[in-house]
This record gives structure tokens, C-alpha cells and sequence, in this order.
């Protein structure tokens, strides 16, 4: 699509301006100085706490006011009138939501990775498939919705069901840096391919799956769309 | 009014039209079904379906939390974000024909989903074993968890969506029951330091049990009262809350009568709010104050000085098998006639047949009997003073009791039995008219000896600042025991450790001791042993026991030790776990759960080696999981054992030795194996320091011994 870097120039400038920015930037500090002051915490926990619990929320907001921006004003009624291909509107606007997302974890990672070591690192990209199968949901419900509430309520729903969810999902479970086992499987101290390590894989594979799958619908859903 | 009623219907057919707002009912219609049919079509049920239905119930009632929460917000702030209100305002329409139509109707989809919830209840409740006042409490139950969070959490909803006028408004809801349940939900009877566990009660719905509100033979009486007047508070809230948000809507445009109402009517809620909830917190408060002065008057401290001594010491907590020590003296007899009043309170005419099996003659003897137990009455043929001292009776003989004498003591006592645990959680013997339960463990009749009935100590990263756990109550000598009971209240059944032999009286010998219980329960024999269960679980308990006798009989056929039960019970989680560890030979219990043969193998092996499972001797361990082997491979043919050992246990690198001498005994044939391991067991056994337990010694000897 021509155009994309001016786009893109325009949403982190928008981005940058908007309250949402704001908010997220006086949070993150907030944020580290509790956990800081918590006292008790692992590199795990810490971990899992800021990708697993903290960053996922996030990342729902980032979705949804990426998309708010053309759905909720009803100018994407207008814009496929235009000669665009709907498909590559909606993975431009995933894309800007996950350029904006991990530039801004990045530049939490990065002092983090001085101050606690590499494992924060590993976490993260660990974590990524988590983040995939959360997009994913999220833009489905945004299409679904034909309205960035459908992509929040449904991030929310996502949220708290790997919050809570736990017991429910057994070895689905997306909360894992938590466990010593997964800790010394991402830090790369049990081999990746070990049969006890194999659930670890699975699961990730499932959500790299799921968010395919819910990517998948929501070009259908988009691509059905009339002007 | 009449405007309300007509944006009531708007609203309505607005959602009616709205395909959305099905998927939540849609959704907890699969859920139901899927949860109801995969219980079903199990052949053999293990647990109630009482047990399912509230597992279910939980996660269920949070997730509709979550969704009824942001629909709220939804319905309040749509018309806003649309700018329809605007237009809508400059019409003749009271704001609190606006917000209260819009409310009613939201508060009516939450009916909906607790409406679904109930009937899917009520259907299936029917085939459950339960008496139809039961059936109905448990609706009752249901309903006003339910529909009392709904109500509150519209109401927030609304509120927060007046006071934030944008998408984060969304966030509320979530922020709310993440603050709310976290503590609460993931609570196991033990509030850590930072967490208080009279914060649970500030939650939307009667969150005060761990994990489950049933309590299998006592469903759900324990909570029912308490939820009821919980909930009160809680619709009381929401309305008032619902007020507040009509007293910030739009300030500007309120009516003169509106202005004077909306106060009058918030503080006619919020009154009854604050008394209803300062009762309920009252409530809590007592039963939790009653714990932590029970676990105070136990506690024990650290005397030591340095880390390791320290862990050890906290370790030791954990030592079940060094609660008891044995005691000369025996209870011969135990003629017990009980009256259960109501209000929790006993009052027992006792008469106690002791005997000097040691070999010394002396003044003093002790008894064991739970402190809020007061004697009125204490005479024997021979003359003597008895004192009390908290759980401590001391009778004072001015004849010295001499080796192998015999006395009669009658002692009459009265008082409140009810006891807590966990926090204040659970209560661990009560009277009350549904449901009665005198554990031992309560220390509800004297028993012999200086026994502690609980194991406190003091732990600075609990709430409580100390862990608390039930005494491991063991018997030298079997009691021979005739209970006669009455009660005011005849309603429910009951049963003890001893077998019933006319209506209200029992009559039995047991090395266990007694543990009287009451409530919906059904009594069955397999083999010689009584069964105690929630009629539905008898059939699948029934058929994890006759496994469980399978590996006693062999144990008592191979080691020559007593393990066969004479009763069962069949307990909820919680009380299950009260009173595991005093389980013996007499008197066991299970969870209503299945059991596969190594569990069971694993049980009953670790019943007979208490006191080396703390140990670091790898030869022990091996020995150990020898023994496991073979009594489920007793209950069910298995791979060799050292084959089985290497691929459950065997860790890269481990030597491999001390396996290997025993797989040459195996190849010897089972008998000889059997033979082996028993010598081994009891070679163990009479070490005085388990520690020094070392198989290649132990094994020559053995060779010693059998060629001689």
C-alpha cells in the first residue's frame, strides 16, 4: 500500500498526542515503583506480572485506539469507497498497533534487561505468541463489532480469562513464567525439544494458532463487507 | 413514570434487535450443557452433582460478572458517545426517567442469565439426592448470589460511565472484580501477611468459603444464612449506588423534585446498607477473633537463634508422626451419654473405665479434653481432685494408682463445642439443626493422656502470625464405647466411628476414638467396613474402596500389620483435609474423588513410613517406592520394577546400585521379592535412627538370616 510510512508518521504523531499515550506513560513508572516497593518478587514474577499480566491490557488499549480512530467516526464507511483492498487496512492498522506496542515495551525491556539480566528479554518474546493470539481476538471482535467496543470487550474477556482462567485451562494456561520449569525452558537451560517440555511447546503453538485463526476471520468478516 | 416505562420498551427492543446480547446467554447455555452432560454420561459418578454444579457455578458467575459489567457501561454511555443524548435532552425527559429506564432494562438481561442459571439448577437438582426444602435452598442460594452481584455491578457500571466520559469507563469493571475476587479467589485458608481476610467480604457476591460452598453431607447450610444477609446488603448498595449516579447525571437539568427526593431516598438506602453489612462484618469478625485466640493459646514459638535451626524448626511443623506419645495408661471404657442442645452446646455424663499399664505406681493421670469444655462434676470410688488447665485434666489420686489397677471416674462436663479453622472459615465442630459434626479432633469426650489437639506455630508471613493445623490423635489401646445420644431436634441422621445398635445408642470397640456426624447422609457396608457418604457418591466410593481393600488385605497378609478400617467417611475437601493425618487402621477417610492404584498404593505405603518421608535417604526412598510397586502391581499387573523405577523416578547420573540388588531378588520370583522387601520394611522399622538405614547392609544381613 503507497503511503504507509506517511501513515504510520501520522499515527505515532496522533499517538503521541492523544490522552491514551499520556496515560500509559505516567502508568508505566507508577507501575515499576510498586512493583519495586512489593519488595518480594522474583525475576519470574516480575516477569510474568509486567508481559504476561500487565503488558496484555496494554496492548488490548493500543488495539483498540488504533482502530477506534477510522471505525468509531464511520470514516472506514467512507474509505471503502475508495479503491483500498479491505484486508491490507485492517494489517495496516494491526501492524501500527503492534509497531506502536512493542516499541514501547522495548523501551521498558531495555533498562530492565540491565538491571535484571537477559531473562526479561527471553520473557518477552516468549510471551509473543500470547500477544498474537490477543491481537487477533481483539481485531475480531473489532470486526465483529464493526466498532473498537467489540475489540475492547473482547480483549477485556481475553484478559481475564488468562487472569483468572487458570485452573480452567490447565496446560493452556498463558500465565507460565511464574513456574520455575517454564523459567529454566525459556531461559534455555532444559533443552527446547525435551518431551517434558513438549506441553510448553503445544501450548505456544496454540496460540500462535488461535491468533491466526482469529486474524483469518476477521479478513473474512472485513472482506464480505459492501461499501 | 410513564416516560420511564416508554425508554424501558426502547431499550428493550433495541437489545432484542442487538445480536450480541445473545451470545452471553447463548454461551452459558453451552457452558450448562456441556458441564451437565459430560458429568452424566460418566458411568460411575464420584462425586455429587451438587459438587459439579458449584465448581461450574464459580467460574460462570465471574465471567457473567465480567459481561453483565460492560454491558452496563455499555447501555449507560451509548447514547452519550453517539450523541444521542444530546438531542434526547433537549426534550422534556427527567433524568431519572432516562437513567432508571435504561437501568431497569439492563438489570432485567441480568435477570435473564440468573433465571437460565436457575432453571438449568433446578431441572437438574431434581435427580440429585436431596429433600425438596434442600432443593429449594440451594435455588435460593443461587438466585441471590447471583442476581445481588448483577445488581451492584449495573449499577457501578452506571456510575463509573456518568463519571467517565470515555472508553476507560470499560476498564472499571474489570479493575472492580480484579480488586475485589483476587484476594478471595485464589484463598486457600491461610491469609498471607498482606492480604486480610476480613477484606473478603468486600466482594458482590458471599465469597467467604474456599473453593466450594457445598460441604457434601452439609451442602450448603453452612453459608446460606450468612450469603443471605451478605446479598442483602449487597441490593441495598446497588440501589443506593444507582442513586448516586442519578444525583451526578447531569446535575444541571434535575427538577426541583428531583433535587429533593434523589437525598431522601439515598439515605433510606444507605442506612439499612450499613447496618445490614456491619452485621455480616460482625459476624465474620467474631468467628475470626475466636480463631486467632485458639490459635494463641497454643502457639509455640522459636527459641533457636539461626537459619537452619530455624527451618528445621518449621519443618517439623509438618512431622505428623511426633504429635503423639504413648502413655501408660489406658481407657478401658468410655460410657458416654451426650445431650446436643442447641446453639452448639453438649452437656455429657461420662463414665471412664482407666487402666495402669505401666509399671509404676502413680497420683496423677492425665486427660485430654477440649478447653471450652467446663467439668460441673468429678467423683470416682477412690478419692480424687481433678483440676483443669485449658485442654489439660489432672486427676489428683491421694492412693497411688498401682501397675495394672483398674478405676472408675464419672465426670460430667458442659459447654460450647463450636470450634474454627482456617481463618475463621470453616467450622470444625457445630450442633445446629441441619447438619452435626464431633470430630475427634475437637476434643469432644476425655481422652487419655497429655494430648495436644492442635499444632500451632508462630509464622510471621500469615495474617494470622501463626499456621494451625489439627493434632494427629493416635490410640496405644483400642476403648471399648457405649454412646447414648439426645437431642431437641431429632431431623437429621447420625452415625459414629461405632456401629448404631438401637436407635440413639451406640455401641463398639475402636482404637480410633469417635466421631459423631450428622446430616444427608447414607450408610453402607463393603465387606466389614461402614461406609459413611452423600448417597450419591456411595456407588463410586464403593468402587474405589473395594480397591483400597484389595491393597489392605495384601498389606495385612504380607507385613503383618493392621490396616483394614472398620468405618469410612466420605468428606468434602476441606474437612477431608482436617482430618486425614489421624486416620489409622480404625477409621480412615477419603475425598469424594477417584483414585488411581498408585495413589492409593502411594496412601497407604506412606501411612506405614511417617516418619522417614522427611528424610534424605535415597536407600529408604528406593525401598520405599519398592513397596509402592508392589502393592500396585498386587492391584494390577505392571512393568518389572526396576523398569518401572527408571522410567518414573531415575534421574540422569543417579547410581543405580541399590535398585539393581532388589531387581535381582525380583528375578528370584515374587514370593522372594515380597519376602525381601518385608524384611527390609521391618528392619527399617526397628532402627532407632532412620537415617542409618542402608540397604546393602541391611540386605546381607538378610542372607545371613536366611541361609541360617
Amino acid at each position: 500500500m503507497r503511503g504507509f510510512l506517511i501513515r504510520l508518521r501520522l499515527f505515532i504523531k496522533l499517538w503521541f498526542s492523544s490522552i491514551y499515550s499520556l496515560m500509559t506513560i505516567i502508568l508505566v513508572p507508577i507501575i515499576g515503583i510498586i512493583i519495586y516497593n512489593s519488595g518480594t518478587y522474583e525475576i519470574d514474577d516480575l516477569s510474568s506480572l509486567i508481559y504476561e499480566k500487565t503488558a496484555t491490557i496494554w496492548f488490548v488499549f493500543i488495539i483498540q485506539w488504533c482502530f477506534s480512530i477510522d471505525l468509531d467516526s464511520k470514516f472506514f464507511n467512507q474509505l471503502i469507497t475508495y479503491p483500498v483492498v479491505k484486508w491490507k487496512f485492517l494489517l495496516e492498522k494491526a501492524l501500527f498497533s503492534a509497531i506502536i506496542f512493542f516499541g514501547l515495551t522495548s523501551i521498558i525491556t531495555i533498562p530492565l534487561v540491565f538491571i535484571y539480566g537477559k531473562f526479561l528479554w527471553q520473557g518477552f518474546v516468549f510471551t509473543i505468541p500470547v500477544y498474537l493470539a490477543l491481537g487477533g481476538f481483539v481485531i475480531l471482535g473489532t470486526m465483529i463489532g464493526n466498532h473498537s467496543l467489540g475489540g475492547l470487550m473482547a480483549g477485556i474477556l481475553f484478559w481475564m480469562m488468562i487472569l483468572f482462567g487458570g485452573a480452567l485451562l490447565r496446560e493452556l494456561n498463558a500465565i507460565l513464567l511464574i513456574y520455575g520449569s517454564v523459567q529454566r525452558f525459556v531461559s534455555g537451560e532444559s533443552g527446547l525439544l525435551l518431551v517434558e517440555n513438549r506441553w510448553i511447546i503445544y501450548n505456544r503453538l496454540f496460540y500462535i494458532g488461535l491468533g491466526v485463526l482469529c486474524i483469518v476471520g476477521a479478513i473474512i468478516k472485513i472482506n464480505r463487507r459492501s461499501a | 413514570m410513564n416516560l420511564m416505562i416508554s425508554v424501558f420498551r426502547n431499550e428493550g427492543l433495541l437489545l432484542l434487535r442487538n445480536k450480541f446480547l445473545a451470545i452471553p446467554l447463548l454461551v452459558n447455555m453451552l457452558y450448562w450443557g456441556y458441564s451437565i452432560v459430560s458429568y452424566e454420561i460418566q458411568p460411575i459418578h464420584y462425586e455429587e452433582r451438587a459438587v459439579v454444579f458449584y465448581k461450574s457455578f464459580i467460574w460462570a458467575l465471574l465471567i457473567n460478572l465480567l459481561i453483565v459489567g460492560l454491558i452496563a457501561v455499555y447501555m449507560a454511555s451509548k447514547d452519550r458517545e453517539n450523541e444521542f443524548e444530546q438531542l434526547v435532552l433537549t426534550y422534556d425527559v427527567k433524568n431519572v426517567d432516562w437513567v432508571v429506564g435504561k437501568w431497569m432494562i439492563t438489570q432485567l438481561y441480568g435477570l435473564c442469565i440468573t433465571v437460565m442459571t436457575i432453571v438449568v439448577q433446578a431441572i437438574w437438582f431434581m435427580s440429585a439426592s436431596m429433600t425438596i426444602g434442600d432443593w429449594f435452598k440451594n435455588i435460593v442460594y443461587v438466585f441471590i448470589q447471583m442476581e445481588g452481584a448483577f445488581l451492584l455491578l449495573i449499577s457501578i457500571g452506571f456510575l463509573f460511565a456518568t463519571l467517565i466520559k470515555s472508553m476507560f469507563a470499560y476498564l472499571v469493571i474489570p479493575a472492580i472484580l480484579v480488586l475485589s475476587l483476587m484476594f478471595p479467589f485464589d484463598y486457600v485458608g491461610k491469609a498471607y501477611i498482606w492480604d486480610n481476610p476480613k477484606f473478603h467480604l468486600f466482594t458482590p457476591f458471599d465469597y467467604m468459603f474456599i473453593g466450594s460452598p457445598y460441604e457434601g453431607i452439609w451442602g450448603i447450610h453452612h453459608v446460606l444464612k450468612s450469603s443471605i444477609l451478605h446479598q442483602s446488603a449487597i441490593v441495598l448498595l446497588g440501589i443506593a449506588v444507582i442513586v448516586v449516579t442519578l444525583l451526578l447525571f447531569r446535575r444541571y437539568r434535575r427538577s426541583n423534585k428531583e433535587k429533593k427526593m434523589i437525598p431522601i431516598i439515598l439515605t433510606i438506602f444507605i442506612i439499612p446498607t450499613i447496618v445490614l453489612s456491619g452485621m455480616r462484618f460482625m459476624q465474620y469478625e467474631q468467628a475470626l477473633k475466636q480463631y486467632v485466640t485458639t490459635g494463641q493459646q497454643y502457639v509455640e514459638s522459636f527459641k533457636g537463634d539461626d537459619d537452619e535451626s530455624y527451618n528445621k524448626w518449621m519443618n517439623s511443623y509438618y512431622e505428623y508422626n511426633k504429635d503423639d506419645q504413648p502413655y501408660e495408661f489406658s481407657m478401658e471404657k468410655t460410657n458416654l451419654s451426650v445431650e446436643l442442645q442447641a446453639n452448639d452446646q453438649i452437656n455429657v455424663q461420662s463414665t471412664l473405665t482407666i487402666q495402669n499399664n505401666g509399671n509404676e505406681a502413680v497420683n496423677d493421670v492425665f486427660l485430654t479434653l477440649y478447653h471450652g469444655l467446663k467439668i460441673k462434676e468429678c467423683t470416682s470410688a477412690k478419692s480424687v481432685t481433678c483440676s483443669q488447665d485449658k485442654d489439660f485434666i489432672t486427676l489428683h489420686f491421694d492412693q497411688m494408682i498401682q501397675p495394672g489397677e483398674e478405676f472408675d471416674l464419672n465426670v460430667h462436663y458442659q459447654g460450647k463445642i463450636l470450634q474454627y479453622r482456617d481463618d475463621g472459615y470453616i467450622e470444625q465442630a457445630f450442633i445446629k439443626n441441619q447438619r452435626i459434626y464431633l470430630p475427634k479432633e475437637a476434643g469432644w469426650y476425655p481422652l487419655i493422656g497429655k494430648r495436644p489437639l492442635v499444632i500451632t506455630r508462630e509464622h510471621n508471613n500469615l495474617y494470622a502470625q501463626f499456621e494451625f493445623r489439627n493434632a494427629r490423635l493416635v490410640e496405644d489401646f483400642p476403648t471399648e464405647f457405649t454412646v447414648n445420644i439426645t437431642r431437641e431436634n431429632q431431623k437429621v441422621p447420625l452415625a459414629l466411628t461405632i456401629p448404631e445398635i438401637s436407635e440413639d445408642t451406640f455401641q463398639g470397640t475402636s482404637q480410633y476414638g469417635l466421631s459423631l456426624l450428622g446430616g444427608n447422609f447414607k450408610e453402607e457396608k463393603v465387606g466389614h467396613i461402614r461406609v459413611v457418604a452423600h448417597p450419591e457418591v456411595i456407588k463410586g466410593a464403593t468402587e474405589v474402596i473395594e480397591r483400597y481393600q484389595k491393597a489392605w488385605s495384601f498389606m495385612e497378609d504380607w507385613l503383618g500389620v493392621p490396616m483394614s478400617p472398620s468405618v469410612i467417611y466420605i468428606l468434602s475437601d476441606n474437612y477431608y483435609y482436617l482430618t486425614q493425618f489421624s486416620a489409622n487402621h480404625d477409621f480412615f477417610v477419603l475425598k469424594n474423588e477417584y483414585k488411581d492404584d498408585f495413589e492409593i498404593a502411594y496412601e497407604l505405603k506412606n501411612e506405614l513410613t511417617r516418619e522417614g518421608l522427611f528424610d534424605n535417604n535415597q536407600d529408604f526412598h528406593i525401598l520405599s517406592d519398592a513397596m509402592v510397586w508392589m502393592i500396585a502391581n498386587h492391584l494390577q499387573e505392571q512393568v518389572s520394577f526396576a523398569e518401572w523405577y527408571k522410567s518414573n523416578w531415575w534421574v540422569e547420573g543417579e547410581d543405580l546400585t541399590v535398585v539393581n540388588l532388589l531387581q535381582s531378588y525380583e528375578k528370584k520370583g515374587s514370593e522372594k521379592f515380597k519376602d525381601v522387601l518385608k524384611y527390609l520394611f521391618h528392619y527399617w522399622t526397628e532402627l532407632d535412627n532412620k537415617q542409618d538405614f542402608d540397604m546393602e547392609s541391611a540386605l546381607k544381613q538378610y542372607e545371613g538370616e536366611s541361609r541360617r
